[in-house]
């Protein structure tokens, strides 16, 4: 999906919301119109209540206008969040009105007092659950096509009032039956699942604000997609969370190690491609294309002694006698080797020639305290990676160090030579 | 010692300053409660209730910090950092509701200034509730600060309202024993506004922060240049930089060239992040893309 596809998405969901908007406002006019030639204190208390479906509409409205702005240095993943948002507050009110209903009701349990049945409420009840059922469509169906979650929650609210108005008639049924207790029974119910609903929502609202990945699907969707992409060995740490109507996703890709960047690039874009294809929502994808996997690495310490694993870690490079050079495979195996460091001897570009020493046996990683910019050079041309030996002495405690990613890259010494 | 090691002692830092200021809290609220009903001050066992509010304001706050100490986990792959913010969030809503209420009974004052009794044992009790609360509102902002945790400071905030409010019923005696009846609701008029702008400032950040807000502009600019200063890197783009509680995660697109060998893109790529990783002590985790230098220029 382009920006401006997600643009109009959005665009359709606000100009819904604004519809929802205008049609409750016509609907609390027409009770308040209606209560005040009546005189019926009912419909003016339902026109109270119809403000908060007014506030709610206009939140959304608002929400899903302002996150159709374009991303900023701010807000570099955009405004989606608002909509997010926007569905938080819906669920508050809706929380906070199935309490307010659940109390009445309660009160009506306790005092059931005689409800006068007066057409005027009878004949607004009536328009006021129609066009509360017509709107729950109506957001329900846009809501479904923009991916609007505050849209869907709208839906529910108007729902919620459909029954409530509803429930005007069931006190006319109850009356005639002899049953006056009833109606409160059916506002507690009705108050009880308001509260739920409003419940389940907020938990909804606030686990994609606390960036939770709410599609687990999507996870092996997007493995899947990059797998069938040539030249992808695997892929891993994939991370998806929702803002908005919108899903932003990353994912670690392995390709093969002999790769030039051109062709991981390529890869990548590849891979890109597909999955904005099949999983449309996606907006912001990360893709952090590595090398493979080997199954040996070649670590380079050096050694002040050569007695194998036992040796003096030294803090030289190019002045330190011996290297150390242990191959750890995959499974767990490792066997070592120590070389002598004949350039340890000579006057001048000591490091430059320890540097060709472990580029000559294949090292893929050295460890060491410090190296000067020349060997650092020479090291880096031939992908040999560097990490910090701190303050280590102990072969053992590097390797384990090395196994676990707990060291630290290293960059050369400005003043080494 | 990792970085994520230092995380954890700073959370924890945070987790034990929201204790204590919770632990001093309950001990103010039950002695409120005691001297209330020792001495039949309604006055004060409304404070006592008061009080409550700033005892689930703290607990919020710990609870927060607490959570975004968890391991991430297949739910919420990126942790539990934004907790915080959203526990930042509900206390702001709880200090704006504290506010409306001072309003409130001030504007009631307006109209029909009541006749308040004049008990030493209330006044000493508020004059020791400001201090108490005095110290703990820089406690928490020293600490929120340090460990750049919104919770913390808006919950000084909150502290600090608290003194003005101490304040304000030592002030009302005064002023209504010479006989000016207006002073206090005034005086309450302007600590409601000071907790409303507290409130709506820090409820702003937490919001903001709810919505990947960027740190400051300082710390973006000076995190690109990081990574366009490490060797080999031709130029960055798409940079993206989010808030997430005390912390910050880092995406950004980083070009070389197109013919640099992956393993050594790569490596560079580790580098970047261990640079960015190492300047910016509050980054959390760094995502790098590489692509082709050509392509964009």
């Amino acid at each position: 999906m382009s920006t401006e596809e997600k643009i109009q998405l959005l665009g359709k969901g606000a100009r819904a919301a604004k519809a929802s908007t205008y049609v409750t406002i016509a609907l609390t006019g027409i009770k308040v119109v209606a209560g005040l030639l009546s005189g019926s204190i009912a419909l003016l208390a339902d026109a109270v209540h119809s403000l908060s479906d007014i506030f709610t509409s206009l939140a959304v409205w608002l929400g899903m206008k302002l996150s159709q702005r374009k991303p900023s240095e701010r807000f570099s993943y955009g405004f989606y969040r608002v909509e997010t948002l926007a569905f938080m507050i819906v669920a508050i009110v809706v929380a906070a009105s199935g309490f307010q209903v659940l109390l009445a009701s309660f009160n009506r349990i306790v005092n059931p007092s005689a409800v006068a049945f007066a057409p005027a409420t009878l004949t607004v009840a009536a328009i006021s659950s129609l066009v509360s059922y017509l709107l729950y469509r109506f957001k329900s169906r846009v809501g479904n096509e923009t991916n609007s979650q505050a849209l869907q929650g709208e839906a529910k609210h108007s729902l919620i009032d459909v029954l409530s108005s509803a429930l005007v008639f069931a006190a006319i049924l109850v009356h005639y039956a002899g049953l006056p207790w009833a109606e409160g029974i059916a506002g507690v119910l009705i108050g009880l699942l308001t509260i739920r609903l409003g419940l389940g929502m907020g938990k909804d609202a606030v686990l994609v604000l606390l960036d939770a990945c709410l599609r687990p699907e999507l996870i092996s969707q997007m493995k899947s997609i990059a797998a069938e992409v040539n030249g992808v060995r695997g892929v891993h740490e994939i991370k998806v969370r929702r803002s908005g109507p919108f899903i932003f996703a990353e994912m670690h890709v392995e390709v093969d190690r002999a790769m030039r960047m051109d062709e991981a690039d390529a890869i990548s874009g590849a891979i890109e491609e597909r999955i904005r294809d099949s999983i449309k929502e996606v907006d912001s994808l990360m893709l952090h294309v590595e090398p493979s996997k080997k199954d040996m690495y070649r670590i380079a310490i050096p050694v002040e002694e050569d007695k194998g694993l036992h040796s003096r870690v030294s803090y030289h490079f190019g002045k330190s006698p011996y290297f150390i050079l242990i191959d750890l495979h995959e499974n767990g195996l490792r066997s070592w080797l120590v070389v002598e460091n004949h350039g340890a001897k000579i006057e001048r570009k000591r490091g430059i020639e320890a540097a060709r020493l472990l580029v000559q046996h294949k090292v893929d990683v050295l460890v060491a305290r410090e190296v000067g910019e020349g060997p650092y050079h020479v090291l880096r041309d031939s992908s040999v990676q560097l990490f910090d030996l701190g303050e280590e002495s102990e072969i053992e405690h590097v390797l384990d160090a090395f196994s676990k990613k707990e060291l630290r890259s290293l960059t050369y010494a400005k003043e080494a030579a | 010692m990792s970085a994520g090691d230092a995380k954890r002692i700073l959370l924890q830092r945070g987790i034990t300053v929201s204790r204590r200021s919770t632990f001093v809290l309950v001990v103010l609220s039950i002695a409120k409660a005691v001297v209330g009903l020792l001495s039949g001050s309604i006055a004060l066992l409304a404070d006592a209730a008061h009080t409550i509010m700033d005892i689930a304001g703290s607990v919020i706050v710990w609870l927060g910090l607490r959570l975004s100490l968890r391991k991430p986990t297949d739910l919420f792959p990126y942790g539990f950092y934004k907790a915080e913010s959203v526990c930042a969030l509900i206390v702001c809503i709880i200090m704006v509701l504290t506010g409306a209420e001072i309003l409130r009974d001030s504007i009631e004052r307006l109209y029909g200034p009541s006749v308040i009794s004049f008990r030493p044992v209330v006044i000493a009790v508020a004059i020791g509730s400001g201090f108490v609360s005095y110290f703990l509102a820089r406690y928490k902002e020293r600490a929120g600060r340090e460990i750049s945790s919104q919770g913390l400071r808006i919950e000084s905030r909150h502290s600090f309202a608290d003194v003005l409010n101490s304040g304000l019923v030592c002030g009302s005696v005064l002023f209504t024993y010479m006989g000016v009846s207006w002073v206090e609701p005034l005086a309450a008029v302007i600590i409601s506004a000071f907790i409303f702008w507290a409130a709506l400032t820090f409820g702003k950040d937490s919001i903001f922060a709810l919505m990947d807000v960027s740190p400051q502009p300082a710390i973006r600019k000076a995190i690109e240049e990081t990574i366009v200063g490490t060797p080999e890197v031709k130029g960055v783009h798409a940079l993206k930089v989010r808030r997430a509680g005390p912390f910050i995660f880092v995406e950004a697109h980083v070009e070389m060239d197109g013919r640099t060998s992956l393993e050594k893109a790569h490596a560079i790529a580790d580098e970047v992040e261990d640079r960015v990783q190492e300047k910016f002590k509050e980054v959390d985790s760094t995502t790098i893309h590489v692509g082709i230098h050509e392509k964009h220029s």
